[in-house]
C-alpha cells in the first residue's frame, strides 16, 4: 500500500503541494486529475523519488521511500516522454534496463511482442517515431512485473490501437493484483480505466473517491462533467 | 555506475561530436605535420588549440550533452539507480571517449609522420595527459553549470563567460600583474595565481617539457624555473586532478539534492 501523508512542497513562492494526505487502495486504479500546475506532476515526481519535498513521508509497503531505492524494484513507470539514450539501439536500452534490474528474473514481453518492438530492435532511438517510443517506454514499464505502476499520460503519442492494447494490459494487471496510479487528461480514458480519483488543484487534494461516489456527488452523467464541474466551482470561489 | 558506463560509452562513440574530435584532430594534425614536418612544432601548434579550442567546445558540448540527457536522467532514477552513480556513469560516459577521440586524433599521425624519437616522445606525452585533462576538467565545468543552472541560454551563457574569463581574460590580468608589480619578487604570487587556472596550469605542464616556455609568455617561465623537476610534474597534474574533481563533487552534491 502507498500511504502518503503531510506531503508539501514549494518553487519559490508558489505552493506545489500542500499538506497531501493520501492512501492509494492496494490493487486499485487511482486517477489524478486536475487543471496544469494543480500539483499532479509533482506529486508523481515525490512518489518516484525526483522532487524532494519539504514535509510529509511516502511509505510504500511500510517503507520510508526516501534515501530507498528498494522500490524502484517493484515499480514500473511510463512517462509521458521518453528517456533513452538517442545514439542506443532499442534492443540496447532494453539490455541497458535489463541489467540494471537484474533482480527481476522473469520478464514480461507481451506489450514488446504485441507493439511489434522487435523489428525495431536494431534501429536507434533517435530514428524512432514518437508513437513507436511511447511504444517503448510502454512495454519496459510492464517488462519487469511491476507491483506498482505509475502511468503518465500513457496513451497520449498512440493510435487507437495501441492505446487499446495498453488500456487492456493496464486492467489485465489490474486484475492480477497491481496497484496503478496515472495521471491523464482523457476523461473517459479516465472513467474507462480508474476505481478512484484524485482531484487535484492548486496544490491540494479537493477529492478521492470513487468514480461512481464523484459523478453521483456532482449529478453528473460522465466523469468529464463531474471533473468539469468542480473545476468550474472551484474557479468561481477563487474569483469570489 | 558500471553497467551505465558502459552503455554511455556505446552512445557517446556514435555522438558526432565524438567522431568530429577524432576527425579534427586526425585532420590537423596531419596537415601540421605536411607543413611543418617538426614534431615540436605540431605539439605547439596542438597546444595552442588545447588550451584555446577545446575548452570552449568541451564547456558547449557538456552543457549540451546534459540538458538533452534530462529526459533520460529522469528516467534512469526512476529505476534502481542510485543518483551519484548515475551523475557519474554519465560523466565519465562521456568525458572517456571525448579523451579517447582527441589521443587517437593526435597518435595516429604522429606514428605515420614522425618517427617518434625520445626528444618528440615526452612533450607528445605531456600534450595528450594536458589534452585530456583539459577535456575532464572543462566537461566537470560543463556538468557543473547545467546542474546549476535549469535554463538552457542561461547556462550556454555561463559556459562561454568562464570559457572567455579563463581562455582570455585571466592571461591579461596575469600580464597586467607582472607588468605593474614588476619592481616586486613576484614569482611565488604568480605561481599561486597560475595554479587557480586549469588552461594555464596545462600549458605550463606541457611547456615545462617542451622546453618552449619564453614563446609562451611570462607565467610559463616562472613555472619552468620551479617546476622543471618530476615534483613539478606531479604538482601541476595533482592540481589539474582537483580542477577536474572540485566542479565534479560540487555538481554531484547539488545533483543529489537536487529536484529533476
Amino acid at each position: 500500500m502507498i500511504k502518503i501523508a503531510g506531503l508539501a512542497k514549494n518553487y519559490k513562492k508558489l505552493r506545489a503541494l500542500d499538506d497531501v494526505s493520501i492512501e492509494l487502495r492496494e490493487g486499485a486504479v487511482t486517477a489524478i486529475v486536475g487543471p496544469n500546475g494543480s500539483g499532479k506532476t509533482t506529486l508523481l515526481k515525490s512518489i518516484l523519488g525526483l522532487v524532494i519535498p519539504e514535509n510529509g513521508s511516502i511509505d510504500i509497503n511500510g517503507k520510508s521511500i526516501f534515501n530507498n531505492n528498494d522500490f524502484k524494484k517493484i515499480t514500473g513507470y511510463l512517462p509521458q516522454y521518453h528517456g533513452f539514450p538517442s545514439n542506443l539501439t532499442v534492443k540496447e536500452s532494453v539490455d541497458l534496463l535489463k541489467h540494471l534490474r537484474s533482480d527481476a528474473k522473469e520478464h514480461d514481453l507481451e506489450l514488446y511482442y504485441r507493439f511489434g518492438l522487435p523489428e525495431h530492435e536494431r534501429k536507434q532511438i533517435k530514428h524512432l517515431s514518437g508513437g513507436t517510443l511511447q511504444k517503448l517506454s510502454a512495454a519496459i514499464a510492464f517488462m519487469f512485473k511491476p507491483q506498482f505502476l505509475i502511468l503518465d499520460e500513457p496513451t497520449a503519442s498512440l493510435d487507437p490501437w495501441a492505446a487499446d492494447i495498453l488500456k487492456e494490459k493496464v486492467r489485465e494487471e489490474n486484475r492480477n493484483g497491481v496497484t496503478v496510479l496515472l495521471t491523464s487528461h482523457i476523461m473517459p480514458e479516465v472513467e474507462e480505466l480508474a476505481d478512484e480519483v484524485i482531484f487535484m488543484l492548486e496544490g491540494k487534494v479537493r477529492f478521492h473517491g470513487g468514480v461512481d461516489a464523484l459523478k453521483t456527488e456532482h449529478d453528473s452523467p460522465t466523469l468529464e462533467k463531474a471533473v468539469a464541474g468542480i473545476m468550474g466551482r472551484e474557479f468561481k470561489l477563487c474569483t469570489a | 555506475m558500471k553497467k551505465i558506463f558502459n552503455y554511455q560509452l556505446r552512445d557517446a562513440f556514435r555522438s558526432k561530436l565524438v567522431i568530429f574530435y577524432f576527425i579534427f584532430f586526425l585532420a590537423f594534425t596531419s596537415l601540421m605535420f605536411h607543413f611543418s614536418g617538426e614534431a615540436s612544432g605540431v605539439i605547439t601548434n596542438l597546444l595552442n588549440i588545447n588550451v584555446s579550442f577545446i575548452p570552449l567546445l568541451t564547456l558547449l558540448y557538456g552543457t549540451t550533452f546534459y540538458y538533452n540527457s534530462k529526459g533520460y536522467i529522469l528516467f534512469m532514477l526512476t529505476q534502481p539507480v542510485k543518483r551519484t552513480d548515475l551523475f557519474i556513469g554519465i560523466w565519465a560516459g562521456v568525458a572517456i571517449p571525448l579523451v579517447i577521440s582527441e589521443i587517437a586524433g593526435i597518435l595516429i599521425p604522429f606514428i605515420i609522420f614522425s618517427d617518434l624519437q625520445a626528444a618528440s616522445l615526452i612533450p607528445l606525452i605531456s600534450l595528450l595527459v594536458t589534452g585530456s585533462f583539459i577535456v575532464l576538467v572543462f566537461l566537470a565545468l560543463a556538468f557543473f553549470i547545467a546542474v546549476l543552472q535549469d535554463d538552457k541560454a542561461k547556462g550556454f551563457g555561463l559556459a562561454i563567460t568562464v570559457w572567455f574569463a579563463m581562455a582570455l581574460l585571466y592571461d591579461g590580468m596575469i600580464l597586467g600583474i607582472s607588468v605593474f608589480f614588476a619592481d616586486y619578487p613576484l614569482e611565488l604570487p604568480l605561481l599561486v595565481i597560475s595554479s587557480l587556472n586549469p588552461i594555464d596550469l596545462a600549458r605550463i605542464f606541457c611547456l615545462i617539457h617542451l622546453d618552449a616556455s619564453a614563446l609562451m609568455g611570462y607565467t610559463g617561465a616562472v613555472f619552468q624555473s620551479y617546476f622543471q623537476s618530476v615534483t613539478g610534474s606531479i604538482l601541476s597534474l595533482s592540481a589539474l586532478m582537483v580542477w577536474t574533481a572540485v566542479p565534479l563533487t560540487i555538481s554531484l552534491m547539488r545533483f543529489n539534492k537536487k529536484d529533476l
